[in-house]
């Protein structure tokens, strides 16, 4: 493995020699907040932050998308056929990301690129983007990502991890993109590999010590997906929601999507939107009926498909990286952590579960 | 407050809701039974303050302003959801005939969404700051009704909520209206 | 990199009025780029999203089968945006299809008897079927083949020509049905489709497998029916309806617990829904 020292006053350097070489990407103050956002020239990444209060899903699935454009004009050779758009897709880095959002990048690539069918808007964007993470020395208490698969210093899905020493960062090289992408910043400085491991080792250990909570996911397979479904909890759970959808748009593991046209005049667009199992047009039928019409339906469609359709479907972790925006944000509260530990123990006192 | 390794003291008004600060209807005032004594409501409390700051700007100014207000919505409609007086069948946003707003985030569409509710909801809206509460965005999201709480009381002497008898300013006629807007 | 949401171009060739109150029509499609009918290939069961420029797509079952060449049909009721346009729509004018969509199960039912229950407009993808099955190069792929269809009035029945000519056939028995008539020239059955089922269709056994569309009410009385006659529910094929935008498992919106009815549906054994959380 290899490990580069970048002293942070060489950091705006290597900056600005990557820049024409990618597109780049980093957090940045937003009002009270942090969010991603393209950075302009001699931009630096605000790389004192926490997290970002949206996820940064939308480097590769935008909350609104255009697919495709066409034109109305009966005139106009092809018109009604809809047609592809050309779409920059040079590459672009995604500098400070932290590593259970970019460990979301590598859940949601099983619903966006399947055997039969790739999503090409979501698939080229992913290849086209290069992840620098962040490791995570100070978390949120709301941040329960060592049992939800990763950690503060995680490293799949990642190209690079850097972790702040204070007056220098340490990089982990991953993946010979992270290699050609350090290269061409020009850090040059390779530190001595067993220096390195132990310092990171450390704070490792450090920062996995203060992540505060922990849900419990290892009876969730061998649950009935129906006893679970028909469960009488749902209600309690629902009680206070509003079916806001927030939980969900700011998750970076939440894939869903509308598609709809848009029509200025003559021409139009074919777009796709962030849509959310919490909305009540999401599932109803043009005929008006809607097999998710109450709150407690949709609250528990979230919660099942999370921690147990998943589950049931790919075999293998839950649909949540454990970053806790969904709770940071909730306006009533709702904590998936302790849904996930009633779903967990649901009838476990009882031998007929297993 | 008190936390790992801090301490510290913070003043209420500080922490109090936007909203709660300016409030002039501490006590219920409609109830069957009172838990506790009557408070003293807030005197000398100037509620429209910040309405009257975004009134005095040029009108590019204003424009900016809520340009600015609105870059961070992501338009989840937490704030409709949240809010008491939001009690239409099918939102104006969620009817598809006909489609009167589009779907996606065009800057358009997500001004059309604040506008028309803040109308939607003038007369109505009793300044609860539930829509402010819910914005995950951190969006000042009462900005946009409180000037047309403002307006109902400044036009109609009418404020939300008050009684159950009298009906609110926009589905009323009376003969000493003002009617500006119709010269 | 292929993009599954890029329809395939197509001509409204012709367009039929199907029923009395003018509610269903079906659309022939012609194909513009006739590569693209290759790459096309369909079985019955399956359907396609029919996309409207400037309106949207909708999920419509393919009532032609992959015997009839040149050309696709599908059968539309008028509902809402998409649908209502599509009704408004002249010979002539281009839409797009995108598909096939879902799966289907014809290897689990060759060599077998197939029992085709249908009712109301439902019986689009069943008429595929029946055509499919029909055709002198698949008919020795099947025993026999039944087929219970009815709809409120005369009126109201698909495809009545094609009926008509099955009635005669004696390579299907068929058995139309209406809820009601006071047509003194009506020949067929009288009575809902759970009724006829029982008087009508086989007995269930291993080799005999029963094709179910139709309204909800229809099916949810129907079962009891086939549960009678000693039906397996794995014996029993069932098609779902859903709302769905992508139709291939990636948008989220249509799944019933961990399958996605676009992909891992629309049809369904009886067997497979009983483990399936019961919302739709
Ligand atoms: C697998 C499958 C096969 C179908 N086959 C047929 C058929 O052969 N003939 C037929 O007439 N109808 C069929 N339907 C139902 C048909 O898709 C809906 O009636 C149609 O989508 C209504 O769209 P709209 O735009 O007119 O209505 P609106 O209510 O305006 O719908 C707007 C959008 O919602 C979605 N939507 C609304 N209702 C439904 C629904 N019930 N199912 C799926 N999506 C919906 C569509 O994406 C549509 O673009 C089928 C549905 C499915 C899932
Ligand atoms: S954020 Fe909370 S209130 Fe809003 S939909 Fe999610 S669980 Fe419900
Ligand atoms: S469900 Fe909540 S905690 Fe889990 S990934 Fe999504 S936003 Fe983060
Ligand atoms: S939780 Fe809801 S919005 Fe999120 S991916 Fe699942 S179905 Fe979609
Ligand atoms: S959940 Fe873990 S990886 Fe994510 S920000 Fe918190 S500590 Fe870092
Ligand atoms: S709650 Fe905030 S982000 Fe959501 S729609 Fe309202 S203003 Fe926009
Ligand atoms: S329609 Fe998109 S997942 Fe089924």
């Amino acid at each position: 493995m290899k490990y580069i020292n970048i002293d942070k006053k060489n950091w705006a350097g290597g900056l600005e020699n990557l820049y024409g070489n990618y597109r780049l990407f980093g957090p940045a103050k937003n009002n009270k907040h942090h969010i991603f956002k393209e950075l302009g020239k001699g931009e630096l990444p605000d790389l004192n932050y926490l997290n970002t209060l949206p996820s940064p899903k939308s480097i590769a699935f935008p909350q609104s998308e255009t697919m495709f454009e066409y034109s109305l004009d009966e005139n106009k050779k092809g018109h009604h056929i809809l047609k592809e758009i050309n779409k920059d897709y040079s590459p672009r880095a995604l500098i400070g990301i932290r590593p259970c959002d970019a460990a979301s990048f590598l859940l949601v690539k099983r619903n966006f690129d399947t055997p039969e069918y790739k999503d090409p808007y979501w698939l080229r964007a992913y290849e086209a983007t290069i992840f620098i993470g962040l490791a995570c020395s100070s978390p949120y208490s709301t941040c329960f990502c060592t049992s939800a698969g990763c950690g503060p210093f995680h490293e799949d899905g990642l190209d690079l991890l850097l972790v702040d020493e204070g007056k220098n960062f340490i990089a982990k090289i991953l993946t010979p993109r992270g290699e050609k992408f350090i290269k061409s910043a020009g850090w040059e400085t390779e530190a001595d590999p067993t220096v390195a491991e132990k310092i990171i080792k450390n704070m490792k250990i450090k920062a996995e010590e203060k992540i505060a909570s922990f849900v419990s996911t290892d009876q969730l397979k061998n649950k009935s997906t129906t006893r679970l479904y028909d469960a009488t909890f749902w209600d309690d759970i629902a009680f206070a929601c509003i079916n806001c959808g927030t939980c969900t748009y700011v998750c970076p593991t939440c894939w869903c999507f509308d598609i709809q046209d848009e029509v200025s005049r003559n021409s139009g667009l074919r777009m796709r939107n962030w849509d959310s199992c919490m909305y009540p047009l999401f599932t109803i039928h043009g005929t008006g009926y809607n097999p998710r019409n109450t709150k407690v339906q949709r609250v528990r469609q979230r919660f099942m498909h999370k921690l147990k359709y998943y589950v049931d479907r790919y075999n293998d972790g839950i649909q949540c990286v454990g970053c806790g925006r969904c709770i940071r944000l909730c306006p009533v509260n709702i904590d998936i952590r302790k849904v996930c530990d009633i779903m967990n123990n649901y009838g476990s006192s009882s031998r007929l579960e297993t | 407050m008190k936390g790992e390794g801090f301490e510290k003291t913070l003043k209420k008004n500080d922490v109090l809701q936007e909203n709660c600060k300016i409030c002039m209807h501490r006590n219920p005032v409609i109830y069957d039974e009172l838990a506790a004594d009557l408070l003293d409501e807030q005197k000398d409390i100037d509620r429209y303050e910040d309405v009257r700051k975004i009134e005095d700007m040029a009108t590019e100014n204003k424009w900016k302003y809520f340009e600015d207000l609105l870059s961070p919505c992501i338009r989840c409609y937490a704030c409709r959801n949240a809010c008491p007086l939001c009690y239409c069948p099918t939102c104006f946003v969620d009817e598809s005939k006909p489609q009167w707003v589009g779907k996606s985030t065009d800057p358009v569409d997500i001004r059309t969404f604040h506008f028309l509710r803040a109308y939607h909801c003038a007369g109505r809206c009793t300044d609860c700051g539930a829509c402010e509460r819910a914005c995950p965005m951190g969006i000042k999201v009462r900005l946009f009704t409180k000037k047309l709480e403002m307006d109902c009381l400044e036009l109609y002497g009418w404020e939300a909520g008050l009684s159950l008898d009298e009906r609110p300013p926009l589905d009323t006629y009376r003969p000493n209206d003002p009617e500006d807007f119709i010269k | 990199m292929q993009n599954p949401y890029l329809p395939y171009p197509v001509r409204i060739d012709e367009i039929i009025t199907e029923t009395e109150d003018k509610n269903l029509k079906t659309f022939k499609l012609v194909f513009l780029n006739p590569d693209d009918e290759e790459k096309f290939s369909y079985m019955p069961g399956q359907f396609a999203e029919l996309s409207v420029a400037g309106k949207g797509e909708v999920p419509i079952g393919i009532a032609s089968s992959p015997t009839e060449k040149g050309y696709l049909k599908f059968t539309v009721n008028k509902v809402g945006l998409v649908t209502t346009c599509l009704h408004s729509m002249k010979p002539g004018d281009i839409i797009g299809v995108r598909g096939p969509l879902g799966r289907h199960l014809w290897d689990t039912l060759k060599g077998k008897n197939v029992v085709i229950i249908g009712g109301g407009f439902a019986f689009t993808t069943l008429r595929s079927s029946i055509v499919y099955m029909l055709d002198p190069l698949n008919r020795m792929n099947f025993k026999d083949i039944n087929a219970i269809y009815g709809s409120r009035s005369p009126g109201m029945l698909l495809y009545r020509d094609e009926l008509a000519v099955w009635e005669t056939r004696d390579d299907i028995n068929m058995h139309i049905t209406v809820d009601g008539t006071d047509d003194p020239d009506w020949k067929y059955n009288v009575g809902f489709v759970p009724t006829i089922t029982e008087q009508k269709a086989p007995p269930g056994n291993s080799d005999t497998y029963a094709l179910i569309c139709g309204p909800p009410i229809m099916i949810k009385f129907t079962q009891p029916v086939l549960d009678k006659l000693g039906y397996a529910h794995d014996h029993i094929i069932m098609s779902l309806e859903m709302r769905m935008k992508c139709g291939i498992g990636i948008c989220g919106r249509c799944n019933i617990g961990k399958e996605y009815v676009c992909k891992d549906g629309p049809i369904f054994t009886l067997a497979e829904l009983d483990n399936m959380p019961k919302e739709y």
